[in-house]
């Protein structure tokens, strides 16, 4: 089957069997900072906003996104021009592996747009879909709460 | 295979009518061994069906709304609703922002932590096709397989003037409940008027304690005393990897104690 998705800001057409999942047709169409972790909705590698929303894309099938607007992370920012919350992951020690950062970015990104100011405790809700292997948690805590001093200074 | 995005309830309908159709809320429940043998996948997601509202003082909550807009919604409404206490101890965010509410009440998982709530909250559900119409929740879980040619629109509750306890057993915050034990009180003058007591997750899909509710309703809310209420009850449970079931039985009985107890009765 084909369908329409807004990826990024940009119109694209896929194909795909009517089955598939969401992170999959992403990564056969380039969008490889989509990881591939569990496939089962635990760990969070996969995440991506659906309509602003953060989603693991393992447990979506690509056919109920047709149409629908759909941000990774290299929305967010890039390499060249990082977005404050990439910066504060990089200057907190934050990043590993690196094989859930794109996950955990999305997820921060996600908190402070609903709430510039978390406490340790909303950090931790907001992340509990996001699993770091190399349990690095305190550091990515430390980088939320340093994302959302740069957040607030860009502002 | 083929997918359809029904625009409203009657093009819902038609297709509701097709052999081997599959609906499909918009969640995170259906395996992909059952999409590949659907002949026709029913999805939702286009349907107006996307919103938590309170008229006249019943709550409505859309099939396609997710878990985390009803949560968003009651605390916006700075409501301290049953719900939200069990919602929030149901999956993680991202699953949250794409489990539907419609397919949880069909399904009824217990890691879903809503049967007991809606239970004790008397709900209902509105649905369309073969059964279209209004049901009890109760009916849908104890009659599920005459539910099948359904969709369900929409889950409804009167807005309760309760006190309740919600609370889940799990061996990590991660983790899929055990079982759940919910307990809801209309209290009136410090003496309770009605009570629900539900046990979800045991052998039965749920227990109602009624033997319970009768010792505690028209009693001085600080006048109960939970170790005698719960005395006699040993809920049965099967074996699972949070514990034996003998060991879920004690615990349980432990949850629904210290239930009573946060709602204000004497030790």
């Amino acid at each position: 089957m084909k369908a329409n998705f807004i990826i990024n800001g940009k119109a694209f057409e896929f194909e795909f069997a009517p089955h598939a999942k969401l992170l999959d047709v992403l990564r056969e169409n380039g969008f490889t900072e989509v990881k591939c972790g569990c496939r089962e909705g635990f760990c969070g590698a996969c995440s991506v906003l659906l309509d602003g929303r953060l989603v693991n894309s393992c447990k979506i099938y690509a056919a109920s996104a047709k149409d629908r607007e759909i941000t990774t992370v290299k929305k967010i920012g890039t390499l060249h021009e990082p977005h404050p919350i990439q910066e504060a992951f990089v200057e907190a020690g934050a990043v590993q592996c690196g094989y859930c950062t794109p996950g955990m970015v999305l997820a921060t990104y996600t908190l402070l747009e609903r709430n510039p100011n978390p406490t340790d405790e909303e950090i931790k809700e907001a992340l509990d879909g996001n699993f770091c292997r190399c349990t690095g948690y305190v550091k990515i805590i430390d980088a939320v709460k340093l994302a959302a001093e740069k957040v607030k200074e860009n502002d | 295979m083929e997918w359809h995005w029904p625009k409203n309830l009657e093009e819902l309908t038609r297709l509701l009518r097709e052999e081997g159709a599959l609906i499909h809320a918009g969640g995170t429940a259906i395996r992909e061994e059952r999409i590949k043998s659907a002949v026709h996948v029913i999805d939702m997601s286009c349907l107006p069906l996307n919103y938590v509202k309170k008229q006249d003082g019943v709550w409505h909550i859309g099939a396609t709304a997710v878990l985390n807009d009803v949560i968003d919604v009651f605390e916006g409404a700075q409501v301290e609703h049953l719900l939200v206490k069990a919602l929030k101890n149901t999956a993680t965010t991202p699953l949250r922002n794409r489990i539907t509410v419609g397919g949880s009440v069909f399904l009824s998982p217990l890691w879903s932590n809503l049967m007991g709530p809606l239970l004790a909250l008397d709900a209902e559900v509105e649905v369309v096709g073969k059964l279209n119409g209004t049901h009890k929740y109760e009916d849908l879980l104890s009659k599920k397989a005459e539910f099948h040619g359904s969709a369900i629109r929409e889950v409804k509750f009167s807005d309760k003037n309760i006190i309740h306890y919600f609370d889940r057993f799990a061996r990590t915050t991660t983790d899929y409940s055990a079982f759940t034990v919910t307990i809801a009180l209309a209290v009136e003058k410090d003496v309770v008027d009605d009570a629900k007591i539900i046990v979800t997750g045991c052998k039965k899909i749920y227990e109602r304690l009624n033997q319970a509710e009768a010792k505690v309703i028209g009693k001085k809310l600080k006048e109960l005393t939970p170790g005698d209420i719960f005395e006699n009850v040993n809920v049965e449970f099967a074996d699972k990897p949070a514990g034996s079931g003998a060991y879920l039985t004690e615990v349980s009985k432990v949850f629904l104690c210290r239930g009573l107890e946060a709602l204000g009765c004497a030790r």
